[in-house]
């Protein structure tokens, strides 16, 4: 008797004791419930958006890139426009209703607008009572994000924005019983198995979404007995703590939805982008419910590898929704049949611009720690004109194709900016679209070739006294110091030397000889220090091969080194960022464009004369043959030893352009910078709009009627007269009439002299 | 009214340019209306709502809307200009003078280059 006393009054003792356990223990749990639901729940990061797509009149633009862009941000092809993010298409008549969006500077509004075309222009732009829109602004496509190191990706929604019908079905299928349960309920469980018994299949789980969220939340994924207590002291203590709303609209942001590589999806905010590339508001009911259906596993169900299986929850989703009386039968039924919808990876643009991306992430690095950029939800407006960047892409892709067959690794980069503005437009780091790793627009330094020529030629042009276009300068042989004690002999690419030949034309022929020869006689540090002055920030080494190209540079770098020549001599940073906003969408920052006089118009008008000459006579003349004759370009071939890398640089009035090929390991390609490069970089000129290159506004310059291989003056109508610019007080004295009779200048004592050491 | 504005003020420049004396007028003293607000083509409006907008001290968003206007005409010597006047609001005289030089070189017409030079001299 006094041993069983003893033994029942040490079991309460236990049971007190274990009381206190649990009630401790239940006192630690609440801590980590509370704490983790009230600090910042997620990590969000930052999403990258392209420039917007604005429209007016007189713009340029392909109807058909028009339509492309739509469906690409996930604007509906509807008969009857009613509706933000839905469009109708006649022909080249356009009805658009733009989405609202909250822009940097401010709102803009969802806009119901006709557009109409006449071939490759807009030509009128209204509203619904016929009244002029002057600008149009749609909404920008997002482009990419940068994400922490878990690849947890989300776009919080309040649960006032998910839709209705979303959230009906969601409890209808997870949780029947949700408003009613303290965040278990025993009953669901039994209920779950009768609704699954009638279905004939697992339609419905035990678990709350208090539960499930938990899981997910806080949890671990084993399974395992002491996890199960666990998640059912803390779901009942977050009901406790928190109303039936905010666990509902943590849930909506928290659950699990998809997998797009190693980036994970999660809540509906994001998952409705990702298959269906419409915000969750727009969604139609048959993608709510595919959306609903998702929730049991989204890899099993994964409508793009999985469509069937898919298709048949959704069904069977509809089904239950129009049993509960959440959707009229008739809707549901129609609704099945609708295909599921889903974009493509093709069209699901997100992350297929890494290379883009990349040089965003480099630039927002200078101002902001990689924790704020992966965790604080801010929005980056970026430059990257999506049309442009998908030209850029496909011009790459497609040259390379038809000329990898001498060398099947060939590989490519491609860097396309706005030649006025310095905005970055587009960047293409491999031959193939959304490759990600090495970048070579940013990261692959090579040999340069003449890319560097214009520097040689800018320093001389700059001397109007020594220098104009049409002086002539050696191309002969010339041995300099080729940095490592020994002696270097350039010679040209087809191994003959000219003599003496018009400075315009040594650069339009790329003569090698011909730019060592001037580019010594002025003094290598004058060379390199126009190269910087350009825009080079890389210190070049100073031996007399870098003038023709020895150093070796990314395609950023000469995009910015020719960026200043396509500006008409100001120097400005290649801009990938526009504006940066926080979550709340205040900005923070905004990278307007600032310029910086690097050379005085006169002489680099004249360089981009000769750079014009590049393209009608020299090495870049092949671009005429599919761009017309009317519009004014202007450009550089480089090409170096072995033909290992092929270059192209430059541009329209509008666009300019840098293209490398290029085999990684360095072996030769067979392509010189003409028969590579300039390929990729007319096909892209070809297919975008541009506008010809502007003469610069200088009162320095004007233009002679002149014989640029005798270096004189002439009279307009004498056969080989061309008009060439000069800056004033420097055109030729000498004056050959049509009848070749020369009369010479008069020469005094000293021009004598020196021509006799000459 | 307002389309007497434009015409006060270049009436205002030449007369001053005249008599050998340099004047700039900056918009907020001028004080009517945005010497813009008769366009309907996207770049007028687009200077229109800067020009609004820093009459009203949105320097910020007056920035927007130029950047907006310059990749619509980025060859356009009247947006280089009013940004130009934005960025000498702003404190920084020296974008202000490369901007009105940059515009300069992008063949403004004969008034607009003479209200430019005004503003150049009024930088110092």
């Amino acid at each position: 008797m006094g041993k069983l006393r003893r033994g029942l009054s040490v079991l309460i003792k236990l049971g007190v004791v274990g009381l206190i356990l649990l009630a401790a223990y239940s006192v630690y749990l609440d801590a980590v419930v509370t704490k983790k639901f009230e600090g910042k729940k997620w990590a969000i990061p930052a999403q990258v958006y392209a420039r917007p797509l604005e429209l007016y009149e007189g713009q340029l633009l392909n109807p058909n890139e028009l339509q492309a862009q739509l469906r690409r941000q996930g604007y509906q092809a509807v008969r009857d426009v009613r509706r933000p993010g839905t469009f109708a298409r006649t022909g080249s008549r356009f009805t658009i209703y733009s989405r609202g969006f909250h822009f940097p500077d401010g709102a803009e509004a969802s806009r119901y607008a006709n557009v109409a075309f006449s071939g490759n222009e807009v030509v009128s732009l209204k509203g619904k009572a016929a009244e002029n829109i002057p600008l149009l602004r749609l909404d920008p496509q997002p482009v990419g994000g940068i994400y922490p190191s878990t690849f947890e990706d989300r776009i919080l929604i309040r649960e006032s924005q998910a839709p209705k019908p979303l959230i009906k079905a969601l409890l209808a299928i997870e949780d029947k019983n949700f408003y009613d349960h303290w965040g278990i309920s025993p009953s669901s469980i039994a209920r779950a198995f009768l609704v699954n018994l009638r279905a004939g299949g697992v339609v419905q789980g035990g678990s709350t979404l208090t539960q499930q969220l938990v899981k997910n939340f806080y949890l671990s994924n084993d399974r395992t007995l002491s996890r199960k207590i666990n998640e059912a002291i803390m779901s009942v203590l977050l009901d406790f703590h928190y109303s039936k709303d905010e666990i509902l609209e943590t849930y909506l942001n928290e659950v699990y939805l998809g997998q797009h590589g190693r980036r994970a999806i999660h809540g509906f905010g994001l998952a409705s982008h990702f298959y269906f590339a419409q915000p969750i508001q727009e969604l139609s009911l048959a993608r709510v419910a595919l959306l609903v259906a998702l929730v049991k596993g989204p890899s099993y169900y994964d409508p793009r590898r999985f469509p069937e299986r898919a298709k048949e929850r959704r069904n069977l989703i509809l089904d239950v929704m129009a049993e509960e009386g959440i959707v009229p039968q008739s809707e549901a039924e129609r609704s099945k049949k609708l295909p599921l919808g889903v974009v493509t990876r093709e069209q699901l643009n997100t992350s297929a611009y890494p290379a883009y991306i990349d040089m965003v992430k480099k630039q927002l690095r200078e101002d902001y720690d990689e924790r704020d950029l992966t965790s604080e939800g801010l929005r980056i407006f970026t430059n990257m004109d999506p049309i442009i960047q998908r030209y850029a892409q496909k011009s790459m892709t497609e040259t390379v194709g038809q000329l990898d067959k001498d060398s099947p690794d060939l590989q490519g980069a491609m860097v396309v900016t706005s030649a006025q503005t310095g905005d970055l437009l587009a960047v293409v780091g491999d031959r193939n679209p959304g490759y990600v790793g090495f970048n070579r627009a940013l990261d692959a330094r090579r040999p340069v070739g003449s890319l560097l020529k214009p520097a040689i030629y800018l320093t001389a042009l700059e001397q109007p006294a020594r220098f104009t276009l049409t002086t002539p300068v050696k191309d002969k042989l010339i041995q300099v110091d080729d940095g490592q004690g020994g002696l270097w002999e350039p010679s040209n690419y087809d191994g003959k030397s000219r003599g003496m030949v018009p400075l315009q034309e040594a650069l339009a022929k790329s003569y090698n000889q011909a730019a060592i020869q001037t580019g010594m006689a002025l003094g290598l540090d004058n060379v390199l220090n126009t190269v910087e002055r350009l825009g080079v920030d890389k210190k070049l080494p100073a031996y007399p091969s870098v003038m023709l190209g020895a150093a070796s540079l990314s395609p950023m770098d000469i995009a910015s080194m020719y960026q200043t020549i396509a500006s008409g001599g100001f120097k400005m940073p290649l801009r990938a960022i526009d504006a940066v906003v926080d979550a709340r969408g205040q900005p923070l920052r905004r990278y307007s464009i600032s310029v910086e006089r690097a050379f005085n118009s006169a002489p680099m008008e004249l360089l981009r004369h000769a750079m014009g000459e590049v393209m009608r006579e020299g090495t870049g003349r092949r671009a005429y043959w599919s761009i017309s004759q009317d519009i004014q370009l202007a450009g550089k071939s480089g090409t170096t030893n072995d033909s290992r890398d092929s270059w192209f640089a430059g541009f329209t009035g509008n666009l300019m352009a840098v293209t490398w090929l290029g085999n990684d390991d360095n072996s030769p390609t067979n392509l010189t910078g003409s028969s590579g490069a300039l390929r990729v970089w007319t096909r892209f000129m070809q297919q975008v709009p541009i506008k010809s290159v502007q003469s610069l506004n200088s009162e320095q310059i004007e233009y002679v009627w002149t014989k640029p291989a005798a270096n004189v003056r002439t009279g307009k109508r004498c056969e080989g007269a061309v008009k060439v610019p000069y800056i004033k007080g420097s055109e030729p004295e000498g004056y050959q009439g049509c009848s070749r009779a020369v009369s010479e200048p008069v020469k005094t004592l000293f021009d004598s002299i020196k021509s006799w050491f000459e | 009214m307002k389309r007497l504005i434009p015409l006060l003020f270049a009436v205002l420049l030449t007369g001053c340019a005249g008599s050998g004396q340099i004047a700039y007028i900056s918009p907020s003293i001028l004080g009517g209306g945005s010497p813009y607000s008769d366009r309907s083509d996207a770049v007028g409006t687009l200077l229109d709502q800067a020009w609004n907008a820093m009459a009203e001290d949105e320097l910020s968003r007056a920035g927007s809307a130029l950047s907006r206007a310059m990749r619509i005409s980025p060859t356009d010597p009247s947006v280089y200009y009013l940004m130009a006047q934005l960025r000498k609001e702003q404190g920084q005289y020296d974008q202000a003078r490369e901007l009105a030089g940059r515009a300069l070189s992008l063949g403004p017409n004969h008034g607009l280059k003479r209200q430019l030079n005004a503003f150049l001299a009024n930088l110092g």
